[in-house]
C-alpha cells in the first residue's frame, strides 16, 4: 500500500540476521527517526514479559470462586512443598482444574492469534489482514457447527473444526495456485471466497438446525470464549500451539525479507513459496487449533501486531516475539474481566471487539510507523 | 400498436384481477358469521365464527393446539416442534404441513402465503413480519423466558378462546394446579437449608443456563429444589436466532455455588464424572447427574408440558423416597393421555425421562442435545 514506506524501513532491516540495534551504538537519538522502543527491542521485550507475568499473576488470584490470594499461591506450591491443606478440595480443583489452564489456554491463544497475524500481515504486505483471511476461522466454525449439529460430543466437536479449518486453507492455498507460484492477491482474493463459502455454509447449519436446541450451542459456540477449556484440551492444543509459534519465531527474519517482494525475496535466494507454505502452515494450525479450544475469538491477530508495531517498530525480528507477548497479555486480561466482572460470562468476542476497535481507530489516526 | 403478445398479457392480467377479487370474497365481513378476540397486546381481530385455520408461529406453543384437540384446524406450523420425534409420534400428519417459520424472525413469506391461512398466532417479532409483509390478520401473544405458572395459564386460557375449547383449556389448568398441589403437599416439610440446589448445564460445555429470572426457577421451585443460579439474571441481552434467557456461566461460577443436582443435555453424566473440573462438585460425587428429559418439545423451555412434567420429574428425581408410591412413568404416562388424548406406552415414558427423544434432522433422529 505503502511501498516508499516499506522500502525505507526495509533498507535497515539487515537480512542476514544481525541485531539492528548492535550497530546503532553512536545513539544518535532522533537521528534516524526511530522511537526508543525501536531502538530497544530487548528492552521492550524484558518489560513485556514482566508485564505478562504480573497479568497472569493477577489472573491467577481473581475469579467468581472467591479464594484468598495466599490460599491460591498454598495451592499451587503444595505440588511441590509439603504445606498443609487447610482449604477444600473444591477450591483446590478451581484453581488447577479451572484457572490455571483457562490463563494458560488464554496465554497461548492471545499469543498464537496475535503471531499468526503479525506473519500474516508481514508476508501479505498488508496490515489489514488477520490470521482468518485464508478462511481459517469460517471453516473451524463451520466443522464446529456441523459436530454440534449431528454429534453428541465435544471431542467430535473439536476434530471437526480443527480438520475443517485445516481444510478451508487448504482449499484457498490450492484455488490461488497459479503455475506452482501463489501470488498475494490471489492468495487474498481466494481466502475470502472460501471464507464465504464456509461462513454460508454455517448459516445454513444454523438454519437446518434444530433450532431450539442446537442453535443455542452453536451460536456461543461461534461467539468464543475460554471457559469450555480443560486439562486435556491444553495437553493435545497447547503443544500444537506451542511449538507452531516456536516454528513462527524461527523463520521471523526470513518474513522481513518476504515484506520486499517475491522477486527481491528470490534475488536474496529466499525459497518464497516454501516459505509462504511454512507460514501459512504454521499460522493456520495455530489458528483452527484456538479455535478448538476457545471458539472464534476476533481482533487480536488484527490489532496487537499493531501494538506491537507502535512499540518495536516493523521488523519482524522483534515484532514477532512482542505479538507474542502482548497477545497473551492481552487475551489473559481481558478474559480475566470477561469471567469475573458479571455474574454471567461475558462473551470475549465483545470484549476484545470493544477494546480493540478504539484501539485501531487511534492507530489509524496517528502517524504511520508502517509495516 | 398491440401484439399478440400484448393481448395475452392483458388477458392475464384481467384474469389475475377476477382471481383477487375471488380471493377479497372470502375475507370475513363483519357480520354474524364472524367472532371478535382481543389479543394479547389488546388488538382486535376478526375470524370466522367457525372453521378458522390458523398458522402457529413459536416453538413452546405449537403443542398447545393439541393440548385443545384443535390441531386440525392449524394448517402451517412452525419448524422446531414439527423435527421433534415425539410430536411426529403424537400426530404423524405434522411433518408433511408447511412450516414457514423456522426461527425466531426467519419467516417464509411465500410459504406462508401459499398455506395462507386465517390468521396467525405469534410472538411480537414474527407477529410483525407477518403484519407488514401480508395481510394475514396476526393474532399476538406476550411471552418471555421470565413467564411461570401465571403467565402459563393465562396463556392457556386465551389459547382456549381462540381455538373455541374452553373447557379443555380449563381441564389443563385444572392438571397443572392438582400437580403443583401435589408436588407442594409432598415437599412442603424440607428445610429451607435441605432444599436441593439445581444447576441446569445446557450446550456442549453445559455452562449455559436458565438464570433466577427466568421461568426455570419457579419450575425448579414447584419441586421443592432451588436453581443454583437464582442469584443471576439471564434475561438481558439477545443473541441472534436464539432465545434471551440463557447465557452462559464460568466454571468458577458453577464450583462457587457447588449444585446438589445437575441436569445436561448433551453427552452424558459419565462425561462429568471423568472431567478433573465437574468431579469435585457435590452433585457429580453423589452421582446426581441427570440427562434433560425431552417430550414433544424441549423441556427447557416454558410450554404447557414442561410446566406440570418438569417439576414431576425434578420432584421424584430429587426426593425418590418422597414419591415411592406411584411409578414415574405412569405419572407420564397419565399427562399424556389426559392432556394430550396420546396414549403412550410404558417404553415411550421411559424414553422421555431419560432424555432419550430427539429430533428428526435430515429424516434421521437426532439425540436432543
Amino acid at each position: 500500500m505503502r511501498p516508499k514506506t516499506i522500502g525505507a524501513k526495509s533498507a535497515y532491516v539487515d537480512v542476514g540476521g544481525a541485531p539492528v540495534t548492535g550497530t546503532a551504538t553512536t545513539e544518535p537519538g532522533q537521528a534516524d527517526g526511530r522511537s526508543w522502543g525501536e531502538r530497544h527491542p530487548g528492552t521492550v521485550l524484558v518489560l513485556l514479559l514482566a508485564v505478562l507475568g504480573i497479568v497472569a499473576f493477577a489472573a491467577l488470584m481473581l475469579g467468581r470462586y472467591i479464594i484468598p490470594p495466599e490460599t491460591v499461591v498454598a495451592v499451587i506450591l503444595s505440588s511441590v512443598l509439603p504445606i498443609e491443606e487447610t482449604w477444600s478440595s473444591t477450591a483446590a480443583s478451581a484453581v488447577v482444574n479451572v484457572r490455571i489452564p483457562r490463563i494458560i489456554a488464554g496465554l497461548l491463544v492471545g499469543a498464537g492469534l496475535a503471531i499468526s497475524g503479525a506473519s500474516f500481515q508481514g508476508m501479505f504486505r498488508n496490515p489489514l489482514v488477520s490470521s482468518q483471511i485464508l478462511g481459517v476461522a469460517a471453516g473451524a466454525g463451520f466443522g464446529a457447527a456441523i459436530g454440534i449439529l449431528l454429534f453428541d460430543s465435544l471431542v467430535v466437536v473439536q476434530i471437526l473444526s480443527f480438520v475443517f479449518g485445516l481444510l478451508a486453507v487448504g482449499m484457498a492455498y490450492g484455488l490461488s495456485r497459479v503455475r506452482s507460484s501463489t501470488p498475494i492477491l490471489m492468495l487474498v482474493l481466494s481466502g475470502i471466497v472460501i471464507a464465504s463459502l464456509f461462513s454460508a455454509l454455517t448459516s445454513m447449519v444454523k438454519y437446518v438446525a434444530d433450532p431450539m436446541n442446537k442453535m443455542p450451542a452453536i451460536v456461543f459456540w461461534l461467539l468464543g470464549s475460554l471457559n469450555h477449556v480443560s486439562t486435556p484440551d491444553l495437553l493435545v492444543l497447547g503443544p500444537i500451539i506451542a511449538i507452531s509459534i516456536l516454528g513462527l519465531l524461527a523463520v521471523r527474519w526470513r518474513i522481513n525479507v518476504l515484506t520486499m517482494g517475491d522477486e527481491e525475496a528470490r534475488a536474496l535466494g529466499v525459497n518464497t513459496e516454501r516459505l509462504k507454505v511454512i507460514i501459512i502452515l504454521l499460522a493456520t494450525v495455530i489458528t483452527a487449533a484456538a479455535v478448538c479450544m476457545s471458539g472464534i475469538i476476533g481482533w487480536i491477530g488484527l490489532v496487537i501486531p499493531h501494538m506491537g508495531r507502535m512499540l518495536v517498530g516493523p521488523d519482524n525480528r522483534y515484532l514477532l516475539p512482542i505479538s507474542v507477548l502482548l497477545g497473551g497479555a492481552f487475551l489473559i486480561a481481558v478474559d480475566t474481566v470477561a469471567r469475573t466482572a458479571a455474574p454471567a460470562e461475558i462473551p470475549i468476542g465483545i470484549l476484545t471487539a470493544i477494546i480493540g476497535a478504539p484501539i485501531f481507530a487511534i492507530l489509524l489516526r496517528r502517524n504511520n510507523p508502517g509495516w | 400498436m398491440m401484439t399478440k403478445t400484448s393481448y395475452v398479457l392483458c388477458a392475464l392480467i384481467i384474469a389475475a384481477g377476477i382471481l383477487c377479487c375471488g380471493c377479497t370474497t372470502t375475507t370475513p365481513a363483519p357480520t354474524a358469521e364472524t367472532r371478535t378476540i382481543t389479543d394479547m397486546a389488546g388488538n382486535q381481530i376478526t375470524l370466522p365464527a367457525s372453521g378458522a385455520t390458523f398458522g402457529i408461529f413459536g416453538g413452546p406453543i405449537s403443542q398447545v393446539p393439541y393440548l385443545l384437540g384443535a390441531n386440525e384446524s392449524v394448517t402451517a406450523v412452525t419448524k422446531g416442534p414439527q423435527m421433534m420425534e415425539m410430536m411426529q409420534q403424537m400426530d404423524p400428519g405434522i411433518a408433511s404441513k408447511p412450516a414457514p417459520r423456522t426461527t425466531n424472525g426467519n419467516v417464509n413469506i411465500e410459504q406462508l402465503l401459499v398455506t395462507n391461512p386465517d390468521c396467525v398466532i405469534a410472538f411480537d417479532v414474527d407477529g410483525e413480519i407477518v403484519e407488514s409483509q401480508t395481510d394475514i390478520p396476526v393474532i399476538y401473544l406476550s411471552g418471555t423466558m421470565s413467564d411461570g405458572f401465571k403467565e402459563m395459564r393465562q396463556e392457556i386460557v386465551f389459547m382456549g378462546e381462540v381455538f373455541q375449547r374452553p373447557e379443555r383449556a380449563q381441564a389443563y389448568i385444572d392438571y397443572l394446579d392438582e400437580t403443583l398441589a401435589f408436588l407442594e403437599n409432598r415437599t412442603a416439610d424440607i428445610p429451607d437449608d435441605e432444599r436441593i440446589t439445581v444447576f441446569l448445564g445446557e450446550g456442549v460445555s453445559h455452562l449455559q443456563t436458565l438464570g433466577g429470572d427466568t421461568f426455570f426457577t419457579e419450575w425448579t421451585e414447584a419441586a421443592g429444589c432451588r436453581n443454583a443460579v437464582a442469584a443471576i439474571e439471564t434475561t438481558q441481552g439477545q443473541q441472534e436466532g436464539m432465545h434471551t434467557g440463557i447465557n452462559e456461566v464460568s466454571m468458577e461460577q458453577v464450583l462457587a455455588v457447588d449444585p446438589g443436582f445437575i441436569i445436561i443435555d448433551t453427552s452424558s453424566p459419565a462425561e462429568l464424572a471423568n472431567d478433573n473440573r465437574w468431579k469435585e462438585l457435590t452433585a457429580v460425587k453423589e452421582g446426581r447427574v441427570y440427562k434433560q428429559p425431552t417430550g414433544l418439545f424441549l423441556w427447557s423451555r416454558p410450554s404447557a408440558e414442561s410446566a406440570v412434567l418438569y417439576p414431576v420429574w425434578l420432584a421424584y428425581k430429587a426426593y425418590p423416597d418422597r414419591f415411592a408410591d406411584v411409578p414415574l412413568t405412569d405419572r407420564v404416562k397419565d399427562f399424556y393421555t389426559e392432556v394430550f388424548e396420546f396414549p403412550i406406552t410404558d417404553a415411550q415414558a421411559q424414553k422421555v425421562i431419560d432424555g432419550a427423544y430427539g429430533s428428526v434432522t435430515f429424516g434421521q433422529v437426532q439425540q436432543s442435545g
